[in-house]
């Protein structure tokens, strides 16, 4: 068994020096905090869950290049983004959902507003809105207003200015207040 | 919005990210524009409401197996990469394992039975055995099951020919005969050959596991035939035989 309160730094020295077992306190830690990035960016639990496993399995296999003066879950989260940016892109069909679509899966039998109080439609609705947003809009509106980073620390974590950080932050919004409006979301 | 502040410069200032120059313009600018701040709250509401969004917890399944479904993954990494070369070994694996087949069928391996799972060998054209299968030949489309007494048994047939008739006998107790439709067989002999090409076993029958006939090998039985070559060596193999009657 593991020392729970081995720091990170213990932890991923021991795995660089063959110690895959040290690896295991670190999922422990820190799948939950992942899997809320991931959810908040994809939407969906299952793909949130398997995004939380690849982004684990791919940081353990480039451990050996990871700097351990630095924080690890921001390596980890990095590694976790940049992931469910490429998923986000290869499952584009979800960003363009007709709206027909989504006020058709609003309406069905799952997601009767009759059944549900009338907040839970609302934040129905909200997520089908963010899922209308482009990847590369919705991924910095989630690090900003979910994780609360930085210009700079998502301007580092997605590898893009700091200028467009800001630009896109901006669009988002204009976007998603137009998708609000489309749909009623007030 | 109605103005020419950028969007980009209210939106970072509701981040708190712009500089000090930036942050008092759009300050004085909110003062005297209705319509920005209006904007302002608008995207405030934005952020209030994609926080509010739906949440869901992640499964019972997540929380208790992820753990050792990773590690699982981790710990057999070497393996895993050892597989993904499984393309290019099995071709080779599969080369390697009938070359140890063919080696071992040893020249010393003599004592072959019948039914041995040995190479089986068709050579062409038919060896032609220097005895005869007994007569008589038939060449009819029905059998004929003939219930009769005990000791009228016969069987014929009718090697290399198309049709088969047997007359086979059966319970004494119901001499009621019975015809049926027979299957159009071919009948073959096979034998086994040392490496001296001796015969040492003989078969009969229609199928590739034809039955041990222990009549005609003992007929034949030490006959010699040509022994086939395989890879070059000789080897004890089945070889489908014709018999004199035969045609090719």
């Amino acid at each position: 068994m593991y020392n729970k309160v081995e720091s990170d730094e213990a932890l991923i020295i021991a795995v660089k020096n063959g110690d895959c077992e040290s690896f295991n306190p670190l999922i422990e830690r820190y799948k939950l905090p992942l899997y809320k990035v991931m959810y908040r960016m994809v939407l969906n639990r299952d793909d949130a869950e398997d995004l939380v496993e690849e982004a684990f399995i791919k940081a353990y296999r480039s451990i050996k290049r990871f700097d351990t003066s630095r924080p690890f879950y921001t390596w980890l989260r990095r590694i976790a983004v940049n992931n469910a940016i490429n998923f986000l892109k290869k499952e584009r069909r979800n960003l363009t959902e007709p709206l027909e679509f989504v006020e058709k899966s609003l309406s069905n039998g799952r997601n009767d507003p009759i059944a549900m109080t009338k907040q839970k439609v609302l934040k129905e609705r909200i997520n089908q809105a963010m899922k209308r947003l482009p990847e590369e809009f919705r991924s910095v509106l989630s690090l900003k207003i979910d994780e609360d980073l930085s210009y700079d620390e998502i301007s580092k974590l997605l590898k893009i200015p700091k200028g467009t950080v800001m630009s896109r932050l901006a669009r988002a919004r204009q976007r998603l207040r137009q998708i609000f409006d489309e749909m009623e979301v007030h | 919005m109605k103005c020419d502040l950028p969007i980009e410069l209210l939106s970072g200032y509701l981040d708190g990210e712009l500089d000090e120059q930036q942050k008092t313009r759009v300050e004085a600018h909110l003062k005297t524009c209705p319509a920005c701040q209006e904007e302002l709250e608008a995207l405030k509401l934005i952020d209030q409401r994609v926080r509010d969004r739906v949440f869901e917890e992640p499964s019972r399944e997540f929380e208790f197996t992820l753990n050792r479904r990773i590690m699982d993954k981790i710990r057999g990494a070497p393996r895993r990469s050892l597989f993904r070369l499984t393309p290019i070994f099995a071709p080779v694996a599969a080369g390697l394992l009938i070359l140890v087949i063919l080696i071992n069928i040893s020249p010393s391996k003599k004592n072959a039975g019948i039914n041995d799972r040995v190479i089986y060998q068709e050579l062409k054209p038919y060896q032609v055995l220097p005895v005869s299968i007994p007569e008589p030949r038939v060449t009819q489309v029905t059998a004929r099951m003939k219930r009769a007494a005990p000791d009228d048994k016969e069987k014929t047939l009718a090697t290399g020919a198309k049709r088969i008739r047997i007359t086979e006998a059966a319970e004494a107790r119901d001499k009621d005969e019975i015809e049926t439709v027979a299957q159009i067989r071919e009948q073959v002999v096979r034998a086994i050959i040392d490496t001296n090409g001796t015969i040492i076993k003989v078969a009969t029958g229609n199928t590739l596991i034809p039955e041990k006939d222990t009549m005609l090998e003992n007929q034949l039985s030490g006959q010699q035939l040509a022994p086939p070559m395989i890879a070059g060596r000789k080897k004890q193999v089945y070889v489908e035989v014709a018999t004199e009657g035969k045609e090719e």
